[in-house]
């Protein structure tokens, strides 16, 4: 399953203050994720919240629905459905995370040389592919 | 191996009561003193230590420990911490993240204990894997390097694979799986898997999942490289506790006795550093590992589960094992004590 963040424009707002524990913005007492450039949000209830923090996170939403029984038991009926409903509400405000970088060079175009003595030692114990090739 | 390491217990107070533990319960909670842990770790740098490992109890519930890890980066010391993952995206992070500490961080260590909540909770409470789990993604968000111990146990056993892949998934660095100390809890609820069961299983871990991922897959507390070879843990590290001791080893520190009374610490504590230097507290320490190691050499490998196991060794040696004698029918018993 994916992972996403916010897009550039969005924020997730989940209405806890680091001094206060419990402050929350005036105009807007709830979770929410928005959008700076067009005005629109979404709000979340107690629950949708606990499951937005986790999909803003970006972590692999295959994991929440069972974040979500670690944290409610069995109070959870549905988790995947229930996590579903929140990612499809959040979904315009969010962007797939990119995997990790792999790093990998397009090979250059090979040097070509004469004169080669193939005087050293012939040593391809390591290398199985190359004895086969040398003895071949 | 040069001595490098300083380990701390800050505090034995931990929010959770996991099945497995091995620390007494029974005791008060108590907190390193700041002017302790400062004094001990002026004097590591010349001497020539590199390193603090934070342990516990829950490194979250000490009150110093913001000051604590500005202490230890302001010296120069890299560290890495153990954490159950609790406030750890309120409290724990922010400090870490904290340029000065952020810089000399080298990794955080986890415990996960089950592939799901539902193997993972019942061994060390509801809400414990999702604090992991949140815990562990935080770290990969911001760059710090995580690491995973796991407790291998009669919940566990049939989800190792599965156990490994989560933990790759997570982004875990290495992922140790452990050989559990018994407890009389584990005992008691049927939790330990049997000696010959626990060796199978580690073979069967070396052979199906160590070099099979992309992280380091590991069996700690278990070896068969020999009875005196297989643990430098007390020649590479010091262990502080909370009271401030210097104890043998943090395996030894606090350990229940199955009488549900509190801590009658006996020859595991070396000397107590707030009476004395570190200096005379590493020759005290050496002295001691002198002691242990002539008794292990003589004592051979009867019964033979101490010595695959050398935490088990000096377990049995420290007095520490001596509650399995009331639990005859476990396999244990014979298997450490006979």
């Amino acid at each position: 399953m994916p992972r996403y963040q916010c897009k550039p424009n969005c924020c997730f707002v989940e209405s806890w203050h680091k001094e206060s524990g419990t402050k929350r913005p005036d105009d807007y007492p709830f979770p929410h994720v928005f959008n700076q450039g067009t005005g629109d949000y979404v709000e979340f209830d107690k629950a949708g919240a606990f499951i937005a923090r986790f999909i803003i996170q970006g972590l692999d939403t295959d994991f929440i629905p069972q974040i979500l029984v670690s944290e409610y038991g069995s109070g959870v009926k549905n988790p995947q459905g229930e996590v579903a409903q929140v990612l499809a509400d959040m979904l315009p405000f969010l962007d797939i995370l990119p995997g990790p970088p792999r790093s990998y060079k397009a090979p250059a175009k090979g040097k070509s040389n004469k004169g080669h003595k193939g005087t050293f030692e012939l040593n391809f114990k390591p290398n199985l592919i190359g004895n086969i090739i040398i003895k071949g | 191996m040069p001595l490098r390491t300083l380990a701390f217990e800050p505090t034995n107070r931990c929010n959770r009561t996991c099945r497995h533990c091995i620390r007494n319960r029974a005791d008060p909670p108590g907190f390193l003193p700041l002017e302790t842990a400062e004094s001990v770790l002026s004097q590591a740098r010349p001497l020539g230590f590199k390193a603090v490992a934070l342990t516990g109890g829950e490194v979250a519930l000490y009150p110093h420990l913001g000051d604590l890890l500005r202490l230890i980066a302001a010296q120069g010391f890299a560290f890495s911490l153990v954490t159950n993952g609790c406030r750890f995206s309120e409290y724990v992070l922010p400090l870490l993240l904290e340029p000065e500490v952020k810089e000399r961080l080298q990794s955080v260590c986890l415990s996960l204990d089950g592939a799901g909540p539902e193997t993972h909770d019942a061994l060390r409470g509801s809400k414990s894997f999702r604090e992991v789990i949140e815990a562990l993604n935080l770290c990969r968000n911001h760059g710090i390097a995580a690491s995973l111990k796991s407790l291998v146990t009669t919940l566990n056993r049939g989800e190792l694979t599965e156990l490994a892949f989560l933990g790759a998934r997570l982004g875990a660095v290495e992922h140790e799986f452990l050989y559990p100390f018994p407890t009389p809890t584990l005992i008691r609820d049927g939790l330990l898997l049997s000696p010959q069961e626990m060796r199978d299983t580690v073979r069967w871990i070396r052979d199906n999942l160590v070099g099979v991922l992309g992280n380091k897959i590991t069996v700690e507390g278990y070896s068969m490289d020999g009875v005196i070879l297989n643990c430098g843990y007390q020649v590479n590290t010091l262990n502080v506790d909370y009271q401030g001791n210097l104890v043998f080893c943090c395996t030894l520190s606090h350990v229940t006795m199955g009488d549900g009374g509190p801590t009658s610490s006996g020859g595991e504590v070396v000397t107590d550093l707030q009476e004395v230097s570190l200096k005379e507290g590493i020759i005290r320490q050496f002295r001691k590992v002198s002691q242990v190691m002539e008794a292990r050499l003589r004592d051979g490998g009867k019964p033979p589960g101490v010595s695959e196991s050398p935490c088990h060794w000096c377990l049995k040696h420290f007095g520490k094992l001596e509650w399995l004698r009331d639990f005859s029918d476990s396999p244990w018993t014979a298997w450490l004590m006979d």
